[in-house]
This record gives C-alpha cells, sequence and structure tokens, in this order.
C-alpha cells in the first residue's frame, strides 16, 4: 500500500479536514477557558457578598452607643487621637473576621471640606469591598485635642458648641488574604 | 482499487482525530459549568436563610390573632414563620431557644419546610448552627449553653458533596439568660466578689456601670485577681473604673479557675459564659447556615 498522505489527494484532504476540525475545536475551548464568558466571576461575586456581609455585620455589632465598653464605635472614636488609637476596637474587629480576610477602616466627616481620617493603612489587593456606617457624635464629647471636633464659629447657628452633632461615616475596605 | 483503499484509510484516521476531540470537550466543558451552577443556585439559598434568621422577628397567625412572638405559639396550631431577631443582627434568645425546642419535638422535616429549604425541583439539606468567632468548617466551636450547643440544627454536613456556607455575626439581646455566672457587683462600700470557673471560657465580662445607687462621695476603685495572686486589673476613679473589662483572655491564658473582684462604691455586673464572644459591649457569635 503506497503511503496515502504522499500519493493521493483524496487521503491528505480527509485527513487533513480531521485535523482541522479538531485543531479548531481545541482552539474553541481554549478561547472559552480564557474569555470571561464562564461563570467563574458568580462564584467570586459569591464570596464577595460573604465578605460584604461580615463587613456590614461587624459594624452593626460595634454599634452601641448605650455601651460604655471601649471597643464600641462611638467610644473608640470619641477617645481617638493622635497618641490614642483604638487598640479594643481593633481587638474586637480582628477576633470577628475570619483569619484570611485583612481591613482597612476610615472614618470621613465635613468639616467646611470632606475629610478622612485612616485609622489603618494596609495596602489592599485589587479585589476589594467596601461597606460603611454612619456614627453621630456631640462634639462636645469628643476628647479635646480629637481630630474630629470642629472648634471656632460657623454653622447655621453661628457657634459649635458642645451639643453640635458630628456625624462620621466610619468606612470598611475587606479584602481576602 | 488502490485509491478506494486509501481513502477508507485516510478517512477512518480523520474521523477518529476528530471523534477524539469531540468527546474530550463534550464531556469536559459541560462538567464545568455544572459545577457553577450547583454554587449558584445554593448561595442565594444561605444568604437568604441567613438573612431571615439574622434580621427577621418571625410571624405567627391563627387567622384572628397574629405577632411576632412566634415563639410563644409555635406549639399551638398556628402558621408561622421562623426568625430569630429582636432587631437585625440582635438574636432574641427565646427566640433561638424556641427554635432549638421546635426542632427537638417536630423534627428535621418540619423546620426544613418553615424555612422554605425546597423548590419545584427538590429539597435541600441544612445545616444551622452557633459558633463562636474563632470557629470554621474545619474545627467547628459550638456556642454552649451549659454542655449542650445552644443552637444546633440540621443533618450532618457531608463531605462528599458541595456545600454552601453562609455565615452572619450577630450579637445576643439577654445573653445572661446562658450565662454561666451572671452576678451583680453592687456595694457602696469595698467588698470582694469570688467566682469560680472553668476554663476555657468564651466571655468573662466585669460591667461596671456606675458608681452605687446609695453612694458615698468616695472614689470607686476595683481590683481584679485571678488564682487569687495574680492581679491583673488595679484601676481607681470615675473614668478608669466605670468601664466594660473583658478578661477572657486572662482567665484562659493561666487557665484561671478562680476571679476575685474587689470593688469599692460601684453598681455592675459579672458574666460568664461559653454562649457566644463578647463584641461591642454585648455578647455574640455567628449565626452559621450550611446548605446542601
Amino acid at each position: 500500500m503506497q503511503s496515502s498522505l504522499s500519493a493521493c489527494g483524496k487521503g491528505q484532504a480527509f485527513t487533513l479536514e480531521g485535523v482541522v476540525a479538531a485543531i479548531l475545536m481545541l482552539m474553541v475551548a481554549y478561547f472559552l477557558f480564557q474569555s470571561t464568558l464562564l461563570i467563574s466571576p458568580l462564584a467570586s461575586e459569591s464570596v464577595d457578598a460573604q465578605m460584604r456581609q461580615y463587613g456590614i455585620d461587624v459594624l452593626n455589632a460595634l454599634k452601641n452607643p448605650n455601651s460604655p465598653a471601649k471597643d464600641t464605635l462611638e467610644n473608640a472614636l470619641k477617645n481617638l487621637n493622635a497618641t490614642n488609637q483604638p487598640v479594643e476596637l481593633f481587638d474586637s474587629i480582628d477576633s470577628a473576621l475570619p483569619d484570611n480576610i485583612q481591613y482597612n477602616l476610615e472614618v470621613w466627616w465635613y468639616n467646611s471640606t470632606l475629610k478622612v481620617y485612616k485609622l489603618t493603612n494596609r495596602t489592599p489587593t485589587s479585589d476589594t469591598v467596601s461597606v460603611s456606617t454612619y456614627v453621630l457624635i456631640k462634639n462636645g464629647e469628643f476628647v479635646s485635642d480629637s481630630p474630629f471636633r470642629i472648634n471656632g464659629t460657623g454653622g447655621v447657628e453661628g457657634t459649635f458648641d458642645s451639643d453640635y452633632p458630628v456625624i462620621l461615616e466610619v468606612r470598611m475596605i475587606l479584602w481576602r488574604i | 482499487m488502490e485509491t478506494k483503499g486509501q481513502l477508507s484509510l485516510d478517512m477512518l484516521i480523520g474521523l477518529t482525530v476528530f471523534m477524539l476531540s469531540f468527546i474530550f470537550i463534550a464531556q469536559y466543558i459541560p462538567s464545568i459549568f455544572v459545577v457553577e451552577r450547583g454554587d449558584v443556585a445554593l448561595y442565594p439559598l444561605a444568604s437568604r436563610t441567613a438573612s431571615v434568621l439574622a434580621e427577621d422577628t418571625g410571624y405567627w397567625t391563627n387567622g384572628t390573632s397574629n405577632g411576632t412572638d412566634w415563639e410563644n405559639h409555635y406549639s399551638e396550631n398556628v402558621d408561622f414563620r421562623i426568625g430569630l431577631a429582636a432587631e437585625p443582627d440582635l438574636l432574641s434568645m427565646d427566640k433561638i431557644n424556641a427554635l432549638q425546642n421546635y426542632y427537638n419535638t417536630a423534627g428535621y422535616e418540619a423546620v426544613r419546610m418553615a424555612l422554605g429549604l425546597y423548590d419545584p425541583q427538590g429539597k435541600y439539606n441544612y445545616n444551622i448552627s452557633l459558633q463562636l468567632f474563632k470557629s470554621n468548617s474545619s474545627s467547628p466551636v459550638y456556642a454552649r449553653n451549659d454542655s449542650q450547643p445552644l443552637l444546633l440544627i440540621g443533618k450532618s454536613i457531608p463531605n462528599y458533596k458541595d456545600v454552601v456556607r453562609y455565615e452572619r455575626i450577630v450579637s445576643y439581646d439577654n445573653a445572661t439568660k446562658v450565662a454561666s455566672i451572671s452576678s451583680k457587683v453592687d456595694t457602696p462600700s469595698t467588698r470582694t466578689f469570688t467566682f469560680n470557673v472553668v476554663p476555657p471560657v468564651s466571655a468573662f465580662i466585669i460591667v461596671i456601670e456606675g458608681r452605687n445607687v446609695n453612694t458615698s462621695n468616695t472614689t470607686p476603685w476595683m481590683k481584679v485577681w485571678l488564682n487569687s495572686n495574680i492581679q491583673i486589673i488595679d484601676v481607681r476613679g470615675d473614668a478608669e473604673t466605670i468601664s466594660v473589662f473583658d478578661i477572657t483572655d486572662n482567665v484562659n491564658a493561666i487557665g484561671a479557675t478562680r476571679v476575685d473582684v474587689k470593688v469599692h462604691n460601684v453598681r455592675g455586673y459579672v458574666v460568664m459564659t461559653n454562649a457566644g464572644n463578647y463584641i461591642g459591649g454585648r455578647l455574640g457569635a455567628k449565626l452559621v447556615v450550611c446548605v446542601w
């Protein structure tokens, strides 16, 4: 029998078609794996949803204005200054969150301009989720050198007295490690 | 004749290559999608069940009366929806006990129906529990009331198939109901309160709310010792004394079996429990919902 690939045009054609068809299918499969059409992003979204829920729940658990505990958001922010960092707050967050989740904590507020105080400044990964809650604290409840305390005159009533309400947005950014 | 023979052989080779590739792809690609579809269907189910339990008060009705206190009516002939919340993310200890009792008396299937863990395609298995913060799927640590899990219902979690796990961090409305020790620390004079401990504990908290109501004008203070001789707290004055003291880690670190709290002119209480961890001035735990 002669070699079909070298001696017969018909034989070459049929073999070639089979190989080309196989290559085409493998290429389709390859590009399908590489494309974003796969459902794997949805699995990632499910994990993100759980991480977001952790953040919401932790902030809710720590928001307890009637407690004298030092780890509540209210008491931690009232006593915050350059030297007094909220160690108890960090301890409670660390104990509640799973070990494979890291976070940053920021406080945003408005005092003439929008300001931010970063309680932690870790470097996040590219895939993060952000949650926030609002805390209302009277101006006079902050320690005297608090970054959130509003001094001087201004506002609708002319002065920022001790009863002036300061609204703080506590923002938590979470990511997996 | 030679031409026909060559044609059949080449076609056979081509067809074989084609069929091998086709079978490989036909088997491989659907298997990927099947796995992902299972997860996509189960995650919302687990999330919804956890949300209903953590954020809903529940509801009952008998046609003429209704209310949210289903925990007082579930044993009667009423329709009811299960929810554990006194407020969102703040679980009612009465409702937690009611769910555990309902599971113990009515059984697995009744709770599955009440939680809506079924659809026209079939029924879903579940495992729902309250666990301490340090707990994870490989080594679960359950919140306990005495020696029993505070809430543990459903089948054992299988390790041979996909199980979706969803967690909520929750607090209790009244943890003193399941506390091993719940005692007032309340005196206008000087007094020592002694507590016997069986370590480890999930929370040992001393809460000083203020000066005693029958107050003298003397400065409040507090000192705490473990095992009679290891002093861990020595505070004086309103600013330092009126606070919450979480000595859980101290107790567990040395395996303390005795805690002495010596106070002067204070009003407060001590809570020791294995039902949860201390967070934000309350006791809390993880509500873990597993579905498969």
